[in-house]
């Protein structure tokens, strides 16, 4: 620990050099980003869909990383979203920001009634039940000809000034940007250290008077308020709400990206995020992926490119949870550290007691 | 008629539900990929009855002997490359681990197959090829095919499993190792090939419920026991094992022929203007039973 800290203030110098390298390091990471939104609407079509996933990674994140609860619905919520913000703004006529918020409230609403469920049932149980009433939603509210506007789906038009995708991409990062700063105090406030002791252990938590019920609705609904945020977000970049959108293969992309980036690290998740939302198309377009595809038969090469990322992304699952559970955030750790001002060390300290899983 | 073809699916879920619950006495944990191995027994079977691409073209028992075997095999090899792996990790880790492994073997069917060809497993026995108490036709004939063979299958798989369960060394060593693996190795039984020999007979429990399914379902495609964009026979299945109370053997099984005459009825009466009666009363039964009854009808011990 106190090497830690001495290569922060270093050893009363100023370590010019460090800060200069990390200044430029941020500039390239920030100017990156930014620069996404300058590229033609392909590229930034699909940074959006990025910028999306990555706010429903850290809306999973609450639940699976904070309270450490499995959700297998959170395309439920990410819909519910989508279905109010679609709605408002096409029979309503209100203002995509209100469309928005009201869509983040609505999760928010579902999240509240999962997390009433949660208080009774709990682990394995709680994940089959978000499971039906992902799928139950589904197959239910998404299919009301009413507020879906029937097959076709309900049309969700952007504003003017957001027709073009570079600027509803900057939309979706200043979102993402938000959710993680609020995210990163969420984790250092009273309710963080309420939330880790429960995950901890709950009845530990409670004797220590902290109020476990309570702490764990407002989780519920924190992610389901990101989670409708992010689903509005999703209306309206495809500019129409469909319900067979939100599948239960949806549901399962979002907790595969949650793990394989390392759930409770924002930094991993919103890089697993990333990576499943460009999945299938990076992988679809790699050179080397199409020319081994192209040795099979037409028929089957269409299949490879076609699934085969599905087939790679559960594929990076199982090999994070046999041999790297703490996921992209491991990995990324000395980077992360190294940006944030910390020391760039590969090796972790032999961490002393309670170093346990 | 509801009634029969809720029971001829709730066949299936009850063994659906079987191998789930075997899974979760041995592993404690909810295997997510226990209807895929129906997927790729089926499959295979489609594959050797067609003669599809490499494979041979057999005849009707031998195509369905392959198909079971593949269903065991696959339950194999998840155990061996899945679940030993992870044998010190968290339950919330083994269940995203078998969610993975479903994923796996659905994307692995998409590319094999492809979505736009129509796989057809046809049925070993069209309705009326049999009869009863006279010739097929005549006035007393009952005549019978897929629905009675269906579900005496069915009923012949549980008693096999629960012979095996309750009856053999290996069932009792099965809930030794689940018990206490550290005192049951100690006593000298293999924890590692008991937790194989189960997941190969939740493979084959499985894989009959798969081919069980596959000529009902009529066209084919990946990962339909899993059903992608539907419900399909895992979820049942999963409710169905809840309902009969996670533990119980035959509570699975009668759970699926619930949960089959259950959503067979919601399907046919409720209207077509309230979408997805299907999946709200599946919803609010599992969310009725995990409230009120946890244990459910035939459960024991309450474990969560």
């Amino acid at each position: 620990m106190t090497d830690h800290t001495a290569t922060i203030t270093g050893t009363g110098r100023l370590d010019l050099a460090g800060l200069g390298a990390r200044f430029a390091a941020w500039v390239v990471l920030v100017g990156g980003i930014l620069a996404i939104a300058g590229t033609g609407p392909n590229i930034t079509g699909y940074a959006i869909t990025a910028a999306i996933y990555v706010l429903v990674g850290l809306s999973l994140n609450i639940i699976l990383g904070y309270v450490g609860q499995l959700s297998l619905g959170h395309q439920a919520l990410v819909g519910t979203g989508a279905l109010f913000a679609a709605y408002l703004s096409k029979a309503e006529g209100l203002p995509f920001v209100v469309d928005v918020v009201i869509g983040g409230l609505a999760g928010a609403a579902l999240a509240l009634v999962i997390g009433f469920v949660a208080l009774r049932i709990r682990g394995l149980y709680l994940a089959l039940v978000t499971l039906v009433i992902g799928i139950t939603l589904q197959g239910s509210l998404f299919e009301v000809p009413a507020l879906t506007g029937g097959g076709a789906g309900e049309s969700a038009d952007r504003p003017s000034v957001l027709l073009s995708n570079g600027r509803f991409y900057l939309v979706c990062v200043a979102v993402c940007v938000a959710v993680f700063y609020l995210d990163s105090r969420l984790e250092r406030s009273k309710a963080g250290r309420a939330l880790l002791a429960i995950k901890e252990d709950e009845r530990v938590a409670f004797s220590f008077g902290i109020d476990v019920m309570g702490y764990k609705l407002l989780a519920f609904v924190l992610s389901g308020l990101i989670a409708g945020v992010a689903g509005g977000l999703f209306a309206f970049s495809s500019q129409q709400f469909n319900g067979n959108d939100f599948s239960f293969q949806l549901a399962l992309t979002f907790v595969l990206m949650t793990v394989v980036g390392g759930a409770g690290s924002r930094v991993g998740v919103a890089v697993g995020a990333i990576i499943f939302a460009l999945l299938h198309t990076v992988v679809s377009h790699a050179g080397p992926f199409v020319s081994f595809a192209n040795l099979f038969p037409a028929s089957t090469a269409a299949n490879i490119l076609q699934f085969g990322p599905d087939l790679i992304g559960a594929f990076l699952l199982l090999l994070t949870l046999a041999f790297n559970p703490g996921g992209l955030a491991q990995q990324l750790k000395p980077v992360s550290r190294w940006m944030a001002g910390g020391p760039f060390r590969i090796h972790e300290l032999p961490v002393s007691a309670g170093a346990r899983r | 008629m509801p009634l029969v073809s809720g029971i001829v699916t709730g066949c299936v879920y009850g063994l659906v539900a079987l191998g789930i619950v075997l899974i979760y006495r041995s592993n404690r944990i909810f295997n997510f990929a226990q209807a895929e191995f129906g997927s790729v027994a089926a499959f295979v079977s489609v594959a050797f009855l067609d003669g599809l691409g490499p494979f041979p073209k057999l005849p009707y028992p031998v195509a369905v002997l392959f198909g079971l075997l593949a269903g065991a095999g696959v339950g194999l090899l998840t155990e061996r490359l899945v679940i030993r792996p992870l044998f010190r990790a968290s339950r919330a880790t083994l269940l995203v681990a078998t969610a993975g492994t479903a994923l796996f073997l659905i994307s692995a069917q998409a590319v094999i197959l492809g979505v736009s060809n129509i796989h057809v497993f046809r049925p070993v026995a069209p309705k009326t090829n049999f009869s009863l108490f006279g010739p097929v036709g005549s006035a007393h004939a009952y005549t019978f095919g897929y629905t009675e063979i269906d579900i005496v299958i069915g009923i012949v798989v549980l008693g096999a499993v629960g012979v095996w369960f309750f009856r053999t060394r290996w069932g009792h060593a099965v809930f030794a190792v689940s018990e206490d693996p550290t005192a049951a190795s100690i006593v000298g039984i293999s924890t590692t090939r008991i937790s194989a020999l189960t997941w190969a007979i939740a493979g084959l429990v499985g894989a009959v419920a798969g081919v069980l399914y596959a000529p009902v379902k009529g066209a084919l495609t990946p990962g339909f026991m899993t059903g992608i964009g539907e419900v399909g026979p895992l979820v049942f299945g999963l409710v169905a094992a809840v309902l009969g109370g996670m533990t119980s053997l035959p509570g699975a099984f009668i759970g699926g022929i619930l949960v089959g005459i259950i959503g067979s009825f919601a399907g046919t009466y409720i209207p077509t203007s309230f979408p997805g009666g299907e999946q709200v009363t599946l919803a609010a039964v599992l969310i009725f039973v995990l409230l009120v009854r946890p244990t459910g009808i035939l459960g024991t011990a309450s474990e969560t």
